[in-house]
């Protein structure tokens, strides 16, 4: 197991280092400008050249990504273009929102979708199968800024439950944390419910048609015994795998939830420093993106062992 | 022994609820002023960028020496006394009694001549008082004079320029540091930064300046009394509008600039002010290349003019005709500079005319490559209507789409379109740069030196010199004439019309200051 553990986190090294140079690469060969973006708009073209060699924008790439390389194995991610501000802080100012807002989700789309699939499967073909199957797809479906708004209108401008926008941190108490998270989290939970609702039934389904479920049931084992004990252990494989690579999903990807809902995530931080090519902030922010995808999978990998013996052999 | 341990428990116990209830009543008593501008703040060196959102933020914290009132004249504001002697040539300055800074060090002239020394060295206008200046010296520690080789009627309205690059007032040390590199952002205004909460993309916050005097003037633009009316000012970065606006109706903020319009009804329901500042918001500009075909070719250009309709891109920027009108003036509608002079090849659209020109011209049908960015209605929509336009005009048009970053950076680009280069674009610029012959960046006629398209006229430098030179109202504005005539006859830019922007803020909120730029000085807040 400890080999496993290390080979896996050693294989992490060359992964991050093609990251690194990938995105480097990609973000510096893409059309637009952060000196002209900085200038404004009524900067002239000396102006703009004047800042974009104060940036080292006007040396040559491979110097400029020898620069940014040997700052990053010294565990120095830059310093923001436009802000002048360290990129690890920036990083540090939207990991907790974008953190709280996965955590909350994934243990909602949990919630919902375990036992939404399970149900599903075990009464396959009922009304409650199809009205699953229904919900499921519409999760899928509707697009996550049109349930964005629709609950603002409702919860927040109707009824005044939740506020509209805005994130409040853990500092200022884990109730307030979670009252101005609710709502996003609801909103990314019906999407992220709907695929792991999928999956559990998919995956509850071909377990229910196993010899040792009919074994159980010949037996007399209760139907709560049958899914409770013999079934949902044999279901974790393929669920904790989707709800790892939703959880990773959730962390790099959820800017519209963000922009909907005025939250100061990494979701934002990315897109922002995308527009504005503040180039080490989108290198700091993918490699952070990289190593969270990373080090999720290798969570999912070894929790395989808690579901499947084999593995632990 | 009991009993006294018990007593002294008890006075603890009320001592503590009391304090504590000094700081919820203390807590309660903070009038907290949320915003919601377009855009973020990322630096806020006021000389490095023209961005508005740092420029706005600025003047919350440096204060300046003279402010542009309503009439777009400059009134004392840090300046207490001044003079002007009858040759011209000198000018003598008194601060104002009791202003310090945030630090709580007093402003002397020394600092004002240091930031004044690092403004010359940024700003254009700020450079040609510069090329005539003969001495900047302190008289004392509260005065200081400025002499000239020459008499130079703009010195004032330098001194309280508005945009492109105002002349604020730092700490000698600050005014030292090189431009971009501040590191401290210490002034005299009427609130200053909180560092510590200032996140880019996230928000800006600044707290009163409780050693701060006002002017005794009531506010008027950017001059007169900056009262700070708030305790605290917190500026948050929302991305997407409706987020804004819905905030705003549900009171999680109390102040929006640039309301979006579909959202008017629903904030009169709720109570929400929406208000046009009356001064101008900001006009369509449509730059031409002048130095690569076709638009090297006057006739051409002129062409162009007569392709426009400023109603129908007005009309798909913004619907509603409250916010937009249709304008004839390049320093815009409502300015003093107003003037429809040679205006009419785009106040009427004539595709016939337009074709007559082209043939005239023996245009042979050279790609127009147009840049235009589909992020945002200006661009986009804006972009769909002149491109429609002029086709129908009988330009060959090659639709270059991109996003906003990139026509920034390409429009710097003077080579052939091979090459990266482009013909037109549009775009816009705030009323307040443009209603000035000194901040309008089009009319200059520079070559080189000129704003992106680069027209290149001896006859537009001159007029441009004259305005510069003038030394009365009147003879600026007749040099301001004139510089329209020639600009618009030579096609420097093609103006699309003019728009507001509408503000919405709370009911609780009042003494909103409907000037130029959005400043939050005077603005109070009912609990």
């Amino acid at each position: 197991m400890l080999k496993f553990v290390l080979e896996r986190s050693l294989s992490v090294i060359p992964v991050m280092l093609t990251v690194l140079f990938v995105v480097f690469i990609i973000v510096h060969i893409g059309p637009g400008d952060p000196a002209a973006l900085m200038a404004g708009p009524n900067a002239n073209g000396e102006q703009i050249e004047a800042i974009r060699q104060k940036l080292n924008l006007d040396k040559p790439l491979m110097e400029q990504f020898w620069i940014y390389f040997s700052d990053v194995i010294r565990f120095d991610l830059g310093r923001s273009v436009f802000s002048d501000r360290p990129v690890s802080w920036l990083i540090l100012q939207r990991v907790e929102p974008t953190l709280v807002l996965a955590i909350t989700t994934t243990l909602l789309s949990v919630l919902i979708a375990v036992p939404a699939g399970v149900i599903a499967a075990w009464r396959a073909g009922s009304f409650v199968d199809r009205a699953l199957s229904a919900a499921s797809v519409a999760g899928f479906s509707i697009p996550i800024f049109v349930v964005g708004y629709a609950l603002v209108q409702v919860f927040s401008i109707n009824l005044r439950w939740f506020p509209v926008q805005g994130y409040k941190p853990l500092s200022e108490g884990i109730w307030a944390c979670l009252h101005s998270i609710f709502l996003p989290s609801i909103a990314l939970a019906l999407l992220f419910s709907a695929l792991v609702a999928k999956i559990a039934r998919a995956s509850m389904l071909e377990v229910l048609a196993e010899d040792y479920i009919r074994t159980a049931r010949a037996k007399g084992a209760s139907e709560m015994r049958v899914l409770g004990v013999h079934s949902l252990k044999n279901i974790g494989v393929p669920v904790v795998t989707v709800i790892g690579t939703s959880f990773a999903a959730l962390i790099s990807g959820v800017v519209i939830t963000e922009s909907v809902f005025n939250i100061p995530g990494m979701g934002r931080l990315t897109v922002d420093a995308v527009l504005n090519r503040d180039y080490p902030v989108v290198q700091g922010v993918m490699l952070v993106f990289a190593g969270v995808l990373i080090g999720v999978n290798l969570i999912v990998d070894l929790s395989y062992a808690l579901f499947d013996p084999r593995v632990r052999q | 022994m009991k009993m006294k341990m018990k007593m002294k428990h008890w006075r603890n116990f009320a001592l503590g609820a009391a304090l504590a209830m000094t700081a919820v009543q203390a807590a309660q008593a903070e009038s907290v002023l949320k915003i919601r501008d377009s855009g973020d703040i990322v630096q806020i060196d006021p000389l490095f960028s023209t961005a508005y959102p740092a420029r706005d933020m600025a003047y919350l914290i440096w204060d300046t020496l003279f402010s542009m009132d309503g009439d777009l004249v400059p009134q004392p504001q840090m300046v207490g006394d001044y003079s002007i002697s009858d040759d011209k040539l000198v000018y003598e300055f008194t601060l104002r009694d009791a202003q310090v800074f945030h630090d709580g060090a007093p402003v002397t002239s020394v600092d004002v001549i240091a930031s004044i020394n690092r403004w010359f060295k940024k700003d254009s206008l700020g450079g040609e008082i510069q090329k005539r200046l003969a001495s900047l010296e302190a008289i004392n520690e509260n005065s200081f004079r400025i002499t000239l080789t020459e008499p130079f009627g703009q010195v004032l309205n330098g001194l309280g320029r508005m945009t492109a690059y105002p002349l604020f007032i730092m700490p000698e040390r600050i005014a030292n540091t090189p431009i971009g590199e501040l590191t401290e952002w210490v002034g005299s205004g009427p609130f200053q930064l909180v560092e510590d909460e200032w996140i880019p993309g996230v928000k800006f916050v600044v707290e009163k300046n409780d050693a701060y005097v006002p002017r005794t003037e009531a506010a008027d633009n950017l001059a007169g009394g900056k009262t700070p009316g708030v305790d605290r000012i917190e500026r948050i970065v929302f991305p997407d509008n409706v987020s804004a606006a819905n905030a705003l109706i549900a009171g999680e903020i109390d102040y929006m600039s640039a309301a979006p319009t579909e959202f008017f009804s629903l904030m009169a329901d709720a109570g929400i002010v929406t208000k046009q500042l009356p001064l101008p918001g900001a006009s369509v500009q449509i730059v031409l290349n002048h130095t690569i075909p076709p638009f090297d070719n006057i006739k051409i250009r002129q062409a162009f003019q007569y392709a426009i309709n400023q109603t129908e891109i007005l009309t798909a920027l913004y619907g509603d005709a409250d916010v937009w009108q249709t304008c004839p003036a390049i320093f815009m509608c409502g300015s003093p500079y107003e003037t429809d002079v040679n205006s009419e090849r785009y106040m009427n659209q004539d595709f016939k005319k337009a074709r007559a020109l082209l043939e005239e011209a023996g245009y042979d049908g050279t790609e127009v490559a147009y840049m235009h960015p589909t992020n945002g209605r200006l661009w986009n929509e804006g972009g769909t209507v002149i491109i429609a336009a002029l086709r129908e005009a009988g330009f060959n048009v090659r639709d270059d789409v991109m996003e906003s970053s990139t026509l920034f950076s390409r429009r710097n680009n003077k080579g052939p379109v091979s090459e990266g280069g482009w013909n037109a674009f549009h775009t816009a610029f705030n009323g307040d740069a443009m209603q000035d012959p000194l901040t309008n960046p089009y009319v200059t006629g520079a070559c080189e030196d000129a704003f992106v398209g680069w027209p290149c006229d001896d006859q537009l430098q001159a007029n441009w010199q004259e305005f510069l030179a003038a030394s009365s109202a009147e003879e600026r504005k007749a040099a301001s004439v004139k510089i329209q005539d020639r600009a618009n006859e030579i096609v420097t830019f093609i103006t699309g019309g003019q728009f507001g922007y509408t503000s919405a803020w709370s009911p609780k909120v009042s003494g909103v200051v409907e000037g130029n730029v959005l400043v939050y000085w005077n603005i109070t807040k009912e609990d």
